[in-house]
């Protein structure tokens, strides 16, 4: 599943449409768009932090985030040092507390990376740069911009999905300026294609799923045999994972177990015994 | 778009910024893309990671290390019935990737951190040593050799080894490349090489060097003049396990001269339980973790007939080539 989020309709409109999203009731209070299969939901934040922060979180109080799921907030920043493009957030420093955020940064891009300071209200450039200077964790050589959600959008994903899950991608708009909302589609028209073809990259780098399953004969095998030995919760608790080794280990438990079922077991207490004893033919197979 | 390589991305502590140790890693990586952090637990330590997806091309951080730079050994290490036994942290991770290794269940992250003030861990050393002697493990969290191309801190840790005579080192090491003709030679410093069988190391022990590599390492090693220690530890129990660590000893009858060897270190397979279940539930398809293993006191182990088992059997197979007081249970049974 992929969560986009923009903080404005502007920013996120070339999102909507070449997608073919559709508006969508999510959680109450926040505007959403859904792709007719279900598999992309583009969520309005509205600007700010707070903002930012409540519509994340609404979200995921209502949608379930997976291991496999993407977050990635598209939306535009002011320039402060560097120069106009497209940008992948690679540290997000929170003027009003501090902190810093750090999304992972696994794959290469075919972006530059940015660091990104979020602030609580527009800035003019100059101020901007004046006020930032301090900042001397920040390295020198890296575009700086500067933005009004990327702090709270990684913060309020990230107690649902992990750094490896959040992509901050941002567009340079202004230098501080305000702009009008015309001006603002029309500069992330023009990034959008370029941030599309890094979403699909991005989404099609899947976590590594690692799942253990049993077939339908393996499972009925197993069950019959948890029957026959009259097994209790934690003698099914052990027999599974007896199983489970000896699948993943290539050992034929099957026989062994067919060969036990073809013989009586009247009480729990025998059951005990058989499952000990299939247990050491296991272990020692 | 590709997935970053190992170290693209170097994290430097603000306080790690501009350290003799922080500027040579960085040399090597000239085209790394370097991220100052505050503090090393912004990264290290955030929620939820992928340790997986993070170590197949880990992150460096460069930090400072604080507070206790010593700690004493921990009950379910092999102490070699050394009094005063410790171990220290200069680097946390391995860029090797051992399905049962037990850092994959203390760590949050894939990435890995390397300390910078080797400095102030060796003070530390010597104000031990004024006060007794210090047998200590300093490839602990980590693979050192491994690790000496981008650190030269196994380099650094036999030049210390060297020149203080009251202090013992083992650098446990699964091997790496040749051994760096810059590590000090001397008595006091071992190198402990950790042998499984071929097809264990194949299927276990990924990115870390073939058996038989691990083998010339350890005889190069002893050419220099290091004492060499064998660590069979954990031994692996898979359903071939016996014939293979069989082939194993007589492949080593071929190699090298037992006599040589300084000792030896047996152990099973012992894991703590919020590790496992860690560990369980990043790699679920693994057999070696989904073992039955039971858990007693915090601690998953073999279960006890096949723990004895397994001990007797590789015991009887290193008391058949050197002499028992060579021989060393991470458990005395
Ligand atoms: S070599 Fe040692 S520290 Fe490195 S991954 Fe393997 S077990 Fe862990």
């Amino acid at each position: 599943m992929l969560y986009l989020f923009s903080a404005l309709y502007q920013e996120a409109a070339p999102l909507i449409d070449t997608l073919k999203l559709k508006k969508t009731d999510t959680a109450r209070g926040i505007d959403s768009f859904a792709s007719e299969d279900g598999s992309v939901l583009l969520t309005l934040t509205g600007t700010g932090n707070y903002n930012a922060i409540a519509a994340v979180s609404a979200l995921f109080a209502v949608r379930e985030a997976k291991r496999d799921d993407q977050v990635i907030f598209y939306g535009s920043a002011a320039l402060v040092r560097g120069s106009a493009f497209l940008y992948r957030v690679r540290e997000i420093h929170d003027s009003a507390t501090g902190r810093r955020a750090f999304p992972d940064l696994l794959l290469t891009l075919p972006l530059p990376d940015a660091a990104a300071i979020t602030l609580p209200r527009v800035m003019r450039t100059r101020t901007m740069v004046r006020t930032f200077a301090a900042h001397e964790e920040i390295g020198e050589s890296v575009p700086l911009l500067a933005d009004m959600e990327s702090y709270g959008v990684y913060e309020a994903a990230a107690r649902h999905v992990g750094p490896d899950q959040i992509t901050i991608l941002r567009f340079t708009s202004d230098a501080g300026e305000k702009i009008s909302g015309r001006q603002m589609q029309s500069v992330s028209e023009q990034y959008a294609p370029g941030a599309l073809e890094v979403i699909r990259e991005i989404c099609s780098v899947g976590e590594d799923q690692k799942e253990v399953k049993l077939s339908d004969e393996d499972e009925a095998l197993l069950s019959r045999f948890s029957g026959w030995i009259h097994a209790s919760v934690s003698m099914n608790t052990e027999l599974s994972r007896l199983v489970n080794y000896a699948n993943l280990s290539a050992i034929s438990w099957q026989p062994i177990a067919e060969e036990y079922l073809a013989l009586p077991c009247r009480s729990r207490v025998q059951g005990k015994k058989i499952l000990e004893e299939f247990r050491e033919r296991i272990l020692h197979a | 778009m590709r997935e970053r390589k190992a170290f693209s991305v170097i994290y430097v502590e603000q306080e790690a910024m501009g350290r003799k140790e922080t500027e040579g890693i960085l040399s090597r990586f000239p085209d790394a893309e370097v991220i100052v952090c505050g503090d090393y637990h912004e990264v290290f330590n955030r929620r939820r990671q992928s340790f997986s997806k993070q170590h197949r091309a880990p992150a460096l951080i460069l930090a400072v290390h604080h507070g206790e730079l010593i700690h004493q050994g921990s009950p379910v290490c092999q102490s070699f019935r050394e009094d005063c036994f410790y171990y220290a942290s200069s680097i946390m991770n391995c860029p090797y990737d051992c399905t049962y290794c037990w850092l994959k269940g203390m760590y949050e992250s894939g990435d890995l951190v390397v300390f910078v003030n080797l400095e102030d861990l060796f003070q530390a050393v010597e104000d031990m040593l004024g006060e007794h002697p210090v047998y200590l493990c300093v490839s602990y969290d980590t693979d050192l050799l491994a690790m000496e191309p981008v650190t030269g801190y196994a380099s650094a840790w036999s030049r210390f080894a060297k020149e203080h005579e009251d202090l013992l080192i083992e650098i446990r090491t699964k091997g790496y490349g040749h051994l760096p003709s810059s590590m000090a030679v001397s008595e006091r410093t071992i190198l402990a090489y950790t042998l499984s069988p071929a097809r264990a190391a194949e299927q276990f022990e990924h990115r870390a060097p073939a058996t038989n590599q691990r083998i010339e390492n350890l005889l190069e090693a002893q050419k220099a003049g290091f004492p060499v220690r064998l660590c069979f530890d954990p031994v692996l129990v898979y359903p071939s396990w016996k014939e293979d660590y069989a082939t194993l000893f007589q492949t080593l009858d071929q190699k090298i001269n037992w006599e040589s060897i300084r000792d030896i270190s047996v152990g099973t397979f012992r894991l703590s339980s919020d590790y496992m279940q860690r560990m369980r539930r990043q790699d679920p398809t693994s057999a070696l973790l989904a073992y039955p293993y039971v858990c007693t006191d915090g601690f998953y182990h073999l279960p006890d007939t096949i723990e004895h088992e397994v001990e007797t059997y590789v015991t009887k197979l290193c008391r058949d080539r050197v002499k028992e007081e060579k021989i060393f249970l991470w458990r005395e049974v």
